[in-house]
């Protein structure tokens, strides 16, 4: 037995010592605190479709991503290695992924997929910049017929891309069986004028053909001034929307920051039907609260706080009018951070629980569900924690989906 | 079964002057450097509140609190690491060559045991194994008594405390040795045993053939290293696999390999190496 000393204390060791570690670290992840939403009013049932991806954190030492989804929270560390590999998904894709999974082998962003009863469309940019530092740049084109699975995919050169620095597509429709990409561009440019611009392509895909590039918007400008542009959220960037936002904010970077030249700015309708670009109203919203609305093709929803109350402002896009204006019954505060989501007729609004200046105060974070059209509560809870010892411990909300 | 356990024995032992210096050098290093750091980190600190005329807590609030990530990314810490797994990897070559061209040619009696050549195959592969576990069974160990050392040296106000978890997170090179996950350990402990047994495959490629091994050795690891990465190398092909796909197929690619290489390499033990 003593000649073998030597190898069982390591053996011993190893198997002890490891053992432990990974015990200790698999029962810390069941120890972390649950967060589940308190109900204050209404149903319970409204919070089934509620997704809030989050990270908890303890000042810069600690650091967990986690998930409530249907008012239970799933830690990452809780998951399986395979379903961390492939990561949080988006709940569309994911849906995508499982109907059409051929289909979707290599696409993952949805603002370049566009899907109807029957149809299934994709296009992206693939650019790769050449020695010398010019971009080539190819469409990728991807149809799928759904009723019978028949899919066609093609690569496609890019019009006029020498003149093209940086490309990138923001959404996809097919109308009268054409891919519509809509992109924003940056432009080359060899001396100090900048511009930049937002092209509409039509493509056949029947033919393979690019039938058309379209300029919507041309801003040249130079440094000190800016101009930028900037889509209100998409409700449902992947569904048939016949109008899209663009918003054209100017401005000029003073020493001291950005400040923008309000009446310059603009916010721009395009409807893919018609092909009309116009000027949206400054009448019914102001422009700031407009543009950082979120649409869905047939109505632009807006924020605004007003004397310590959220209301919600629904603006119809083809009358051009305001059809509804709400009060949220849920007390605003300029410090806290409020994110929103509108489906199925609801709105939901989560406010953060959290100020600003990250002090380490825990307050509970807020969720209401209401009616986008009378403003109703269906819904009112607030986060509590199954643990007393962990109001240290700081809930980040990165994002709200609702399935 | 008895031999081989003996075998594994008797390399671990060969190897054993060696394997504690490393452990003593790690120790002696890594609870230095928590001092010595420590305590130029509290004098930087109070020059720089004395200079600014801060308080701690404003100090805390402008600068962040003294973590043990400082000490962590040191060299007297890191240098230990990185000092043990060149030793290690230098060994895998050691364990054989020394047989050959060692004092006394041992292999000569090695290859006349009336065990089968395997069992010295695996026996050479089990010690190593076995000794870069130890290796790390022994950091886990100290690790939470530097942290409390560093801890206790560190006056409160200015303390921001991590536990281990969160401490092998945060520094890349510990992340690489003790993995944040099981199965995360078990894949990288995994693909470590999958080199080994590749790099002992080209060994001996290189004892049966000599020049000639040499050249073969080498193609040896090019195709496996190219055979492993195949998936990855055709999604650069734009070819897109699921994550899932990719993993099933690295996975698979990997056992494959090592069994490969294990028998290929006591095949050649068996019936192309000579003394």
């Amino acid at each position: 037995m003593k000649r073998y000393l030597c190898s069982i204390i390591i053996g011993m060791v190893v198997i002890l010592s490891i053992g432990t570690y990974y015990v200790k670290v698999a029962s810390s992840a069941s120890s972390l605190p649950k967060y589940t939403f308190k109900t204050l009013e209404g149903s319970d049932k409204e919070l089934d479709p509620v997704i809030i991806n989050a990270t908890l954190q303890n000042g810069g030492a600690f650091y967990e991503p986690l998930t409530i989804e249907s008012n239970t929270t799933t830690y990452a560390s809780e998951r399986s290695y395979l379903e961390n590999l492939t990561g949080r998904q988006d709940h569309l894709i994911e849906r995508l992924v499982k109907e059409h999974r051929s289909f979707m082998r290599g696409k993952d962003s949805i603002s370049s997929l566009y899907e109807d009863d029957d149809f299934l469309a994709y296009a992206w940019v693939n650019s790769e910049y050449t020695k010398s530092g010019n971009m080539e740049a190819k469409f990728d084109i991807g149809l799928l017929e759904k009723k019978d699975e028949e899919e066609t995919s093609f690569q496609i050169e890019l019009p006029n891309q020498e003149r093209i620095m940086n490309i990138d597509v923001r959404d996809v429709q097919l109308v009268h069986s054409k891919i519509q990409v809509l992109t924003m561009i940056d432009v080359n440019s060899n001396n100090e004028k900048q511009t930049k611009e937002v092209h509409l392509y039509t493509i056949d895909v029947a033919n393979k053909k690019v039938l058309s590039d379209k300029t919507l918007v041309s801003e040249t400008f130079t440094d000190p001034n800016q101009v930028d542009f900037e889509m209100p959220i998409d409700v449902a960037p992947s569904q048939p929307n016949s109008m899209v936002f663009i918003s054209v904010n100017k401005g000029v970077n003073h020493e001291d920051g950005f400040k923008e030249k309000l009446k310059e700015s603009k916010l721009l309708s395009y409807n893919y039907e018609t092909e009309k670009l116009e000027t949206v109203k400054k009448g019914p919203l102001s422009l700031d609260v407009a543009r950082s609305g979120y649409a869905d093709g047939k109505n632009l929803y807006a924020v605004e706080m007003k004397s310590g109350k959220y209301r919600i402002k629904t603006f119809d896009l083809s009358s051009q009018t305001l059809t509804s204006d709400t009060e949220l019954d849920i007390a605003a505060n300029k410090e806290e951070q409020y994110t929103a989501a509108f489906k199925n007729g609801r709105v939901y609004f989560l406010l953060n629980g959290m100020n600003q200046e990250g002090l380490f105060t825990y307050q509970p974070a807020k969720l209401l569900i209401a009616d986008i059209k009378t403003g109703k509560t269906l819904y009112k809870g607030e986060t509590v924690i199954n643990k007393k010892n962990s109001k240290s411990f700081e809930l980040y909300i990165e994002d709200l989906e609702i399935k | 079964m008895m031999r081989y356990i003996k075998l594994v024995n008797f390399e671990i032992n060969r190897f054993s002057k060696i394997y504690l210096s490393l452990l003593l050098i790690t120790l002696v290093s890594q609870f230095a450097g928590v001092i010595i750091v420590t305590k130029s980190l509290l004098n930087d600190a109070r020059d720089i509140m004395k200079e600014e005329r801060l308080s701690e807590a404003a100090y805390i609030t402008n600068y962040g609190g003294i973590d043990f990530n400082h000490i962590a990314n040191s060299l007297l810490f890191v240098g230990p690491i990185a000092l043990s797994a060149v030793a290690l990897i230098f060994y895998i070559f050691l364990i054989w060559y020394r047989d050959w061209f060692g004092k006394n040619t041992f292999i000569y009696r090695l290859l006349i045991l009336p065990t089968s050549r395997l069992s010295i195959y695996l026996s050479k592969a089990t010690s190593i194994f076995l000794m870069v576990l130890g290796l790390i069974a022994f950091q886990i160990i100290i690790l939470p008594m530097e942290n409390a050392l560093f801890n206790s040296n560190v006056p409160e106000a200015l303390l921001s405390e991590m536990s281990i978890s969160t401490i092998t997170i945060a520094n890349p090179i510990l992340s690489l040795i003790i993995p944040s996950t099981f199965t995360q350990f078990l894949i990288s402990y995994g693909i470590g045993l999958m080199i080994m047994s590749i790099l002992f495959t080209a060994i001996m490629f290189e004892r049966s053939f000599r020049i000639k091994g040499i050249i073969m050795g080498l193609l040896y690891c090019g195709i496996a290293a190219v055979l492993f990465l195949a998936p990855v190398l055709m999604e650069i092909g734009n070819f897109y696999f699921y994550p899932n796909e990719l993993f099933g197929m690295m996975l698979a690619i990997g056992i494959i390999l090592t069994g490969l290489s294990v028998w290929l390499g006591a095949w050649l033990l068996k019936n192309r190496v000579t003394v």
